[in-house]
């Protein structure tokens, strides 16, 4: 027998609240840096503009749609074609500018919504004002040269100490500084991401930059070498020539593959998706209520396996490693794709109706195709499409118990 | 636990096993892959288990390395061919997985009496020999070796059970 469903005390609907606060939190800030915020603010925009009317790219088929600087041709089978420049004899009337969202901030909005609110909302509450405090610094660090000042902080640290450290200066002290340098950045890194306090390409860069040269340096023949692989690669990004940490990373890992350190970036791009395809699934593995907050950092890593992935691509004159350099990077772009897609669509579900959909979707499937082809499907939206935890598979088939 | 076989089991679990390494069988321009892990488990369960058949007929005159070379090459050319349909619809990834099941259960159904009379080592050396081949096409498409071993393991283990062989 079902239990009577009973009314929530006060404080339980606070601490529900609460929770559905900490979550909308988290999924908003996920969302604007799980990539970096430009690209999360149009993903949105679009999200936020199909969600008001449905139908709206259907009503677009055949126009030649304003997009950044160029167009985008919307195809009836729901693919485009990009267009830097409108082909000779467009007409005005194919055009359509009223869907450039490139000034757009729906999700920067939507925290400073949120900040208003949970301000208002609980004011003698600690937990929430500090649940404010933190959505206040995540826009604070929104400020447009808020990534050159997290990649002047490596490169500080990278000249004070370890390039102009005071020291011996010998072999071994410029490994062990290195080394400290890299430990450093490393946890930096997790730092920025756990407070969102950097775009997920930059976190990715720096955890790209760390990969390749620590595995460079582990495979070096002795202590000069070694030293030569970590002193090299510090050397190549301590200098202010570039406002932006990508680049560097892309940089230093085209210049290892043409140096001939091919292996040593493999290595690193494969321990960076590695960390990521782990993260992923311990978070399918993990609790349903963490589930987003687990997926989240698998992003970075990826993304720095598609960086690296890229640039050791276009550097490679061998076709055959330049192929498998190019799937490589694609497959770590899918999954980054997918754990951005995962946190967009928690985001525009909050309220459970996305679970609800699928289930009585799965319900019409199971009822027209069979327990088989549900089951499958059901596995897609887990294990491809990672939008639930495994823990929810029962709950999607219908096949919980009731008093789980 | 059932006495019938079950390739569609063993290629839903072959295709969980392959997960977001799809992306590896493909050309990387290809998106639209989700539909056809299950076909992709199939089409690997049956290479293997024509694997095995060939395998265990190796003579000196036509070693079973040569063997595998030819079954690599032929695993390229099908997995190419599933992919590189233009304008997958439903229906016609619903038909590759629907064909591929029908090819799957013959392959394994021929297999099964053929294998049945050949000695455990014969059996055991074909298929690493097909294991390792597998390995081998994957890292060749750039999929770390780490994942490239675990679907290999995974295929011989599944035409294993569908195959009743014991390894």
């Amino acid at each position: 027998m079902m239990e009577e469903p009973r009314i929530l005390t006060k404080e339980e609907t606070l601490a529900v609240w609460r929770l559905r606060a900490i979550q909308e939190v988290f999924l908003t800030a996920g969302c604007l840096r799980v990539f970096d915020r430009p690209a999360g603010e149009l993903r949105e925009a679009y999200r936020v503009a199909d969600a008001e009317d449905p139908h709206r790219l259907s009503k677009l088929i055949g126009k030649y749609v304003k997009r950044g600087n160029g167009y985008v041709r919307v195809l009836g089978n729901g693919e485009g074609g990009a267009f830097a420049e409108l082909p000779d004899g467009v007409t005005p009337g194919e055009v359509v500018d009223d869907l450039d969202f490139s000034e757009a901030t729906p999700l920067q909005d939507r925290l400073r919504e949120l900040s208003r609110t949970l301000r208002e909302a609980a004011p003698e509450d600690s937990g929430i004002e500090q649940l404010a405090g933190a959505v206040q610094a995540i826009l604070e660090a929104c400020r447009p040269e808020n990534e050159q000042e997290r990649f002047d902080q490596v490169r500080e640290w990278a000249n004070t100490e370890v390039l102009g450290a005071d020291g011996p200066g010998d072999v071994q002290d410029m490994i062990d500084r290195a080394y400290q340098f890299f430990e450093r950045v490393g946890i930096y890194a997790k730092e920025l991401q756990r407070g969102f306090s950097a775009d997920g390409s930059t976190i990715a860069a720096m955890l790209a930059i760390r990969a390749i040269v620590l595995a460079r340096a582990e495979l070096a023949d002795d202590r000069e070498y070694e030293m030569d692989a970590l002193i090299e690669s510090i050397l190549y990004l301590a200098p202010g020539s570039s406002e932006r940490i990508e680049p560097i990373a892309t940089g230093l890992a085209a210049r290892m593959v043409r140096l001939g350190y091919q292996e040593a970036v493999r290595q690193g791009a494969e321990s960076l998706k590695a960390e990521g395809d782990g993260l992923i699934v311990k978070a399918l593995n993990g609790e349903s209520l963490t589930y987003y907050q687990a997926l989240y950092p698998a992003a970075a890593y990826e993304l720095g396996a598609v960086r690296v992935g890229q640039a050791a691509a276009s550097a490679t004159q061998d076709p055959d490693e330049r192929r498998r350099w190019a799937k490589l990077a694609v497959n770590a772009e899918e999954r980054a794709v997918r754990v951005s897609t995962a946190l967009g669509f928690a985001l525009q579900n909050l309220d459970g109706s996305g679970i609800a959909h699928h289930v009585l979707w799965l319900r019409r499937v199971r009822e027209e195709k069979g327990d088989d082809v549900a089951r499958l499907k059901a596995l897609d939206l887990v294990e491809n499409q990672l939008f639930y935890p495994r823990a929810l598979l029962p709950v999607l088939l219908n096949e919980a118990d009731p008093s789980d | 636990m059932t006495n019938q076989p079950d390739p569609r089991r063993s290629a839903e679990s072959i295709s969980t096993e392959i997960g977001l390494e799809l992306s590896y069988f493909t050309d990387e321009s290809e998106r639209n892959f989700l539909p056809l892990g299950l076909p992709v488990g199939y089409l690997l369960l049956q290479w293997f288990a024509e694997g095995l058949v060939m395998g265990v007929g190796a003579t000196a005159s036509e070693p079973l390395t040569d063997k595998v070379a030819v079954a690599v090459k032929g695993l390229r050319t099908r997995v190419g061919r599933l992919f590189s349909r233009r304008g997958g619809t439903p229906q016609a990834d619903a038909r590759a997985e629907e064909e591929l099941a029908i090819d799957t259960k013959e392959a394994l159904d021929v297999a099964r009496p053929q294998l049945g009379g050949s000695s455990g080592d014969e059996l055991t050396r074909a298929a690493e020999a097909y294991e390792q081949a597998l390995v081998g096409y994957l890292t060749g498409e750039g999929m770390p070796a780490v994942d490239a071993v675990r679907i290999a393991q995974r295929v011989r283990s599944e035409a294993g059970i569908q195959l009743r062989l014991g390894w």
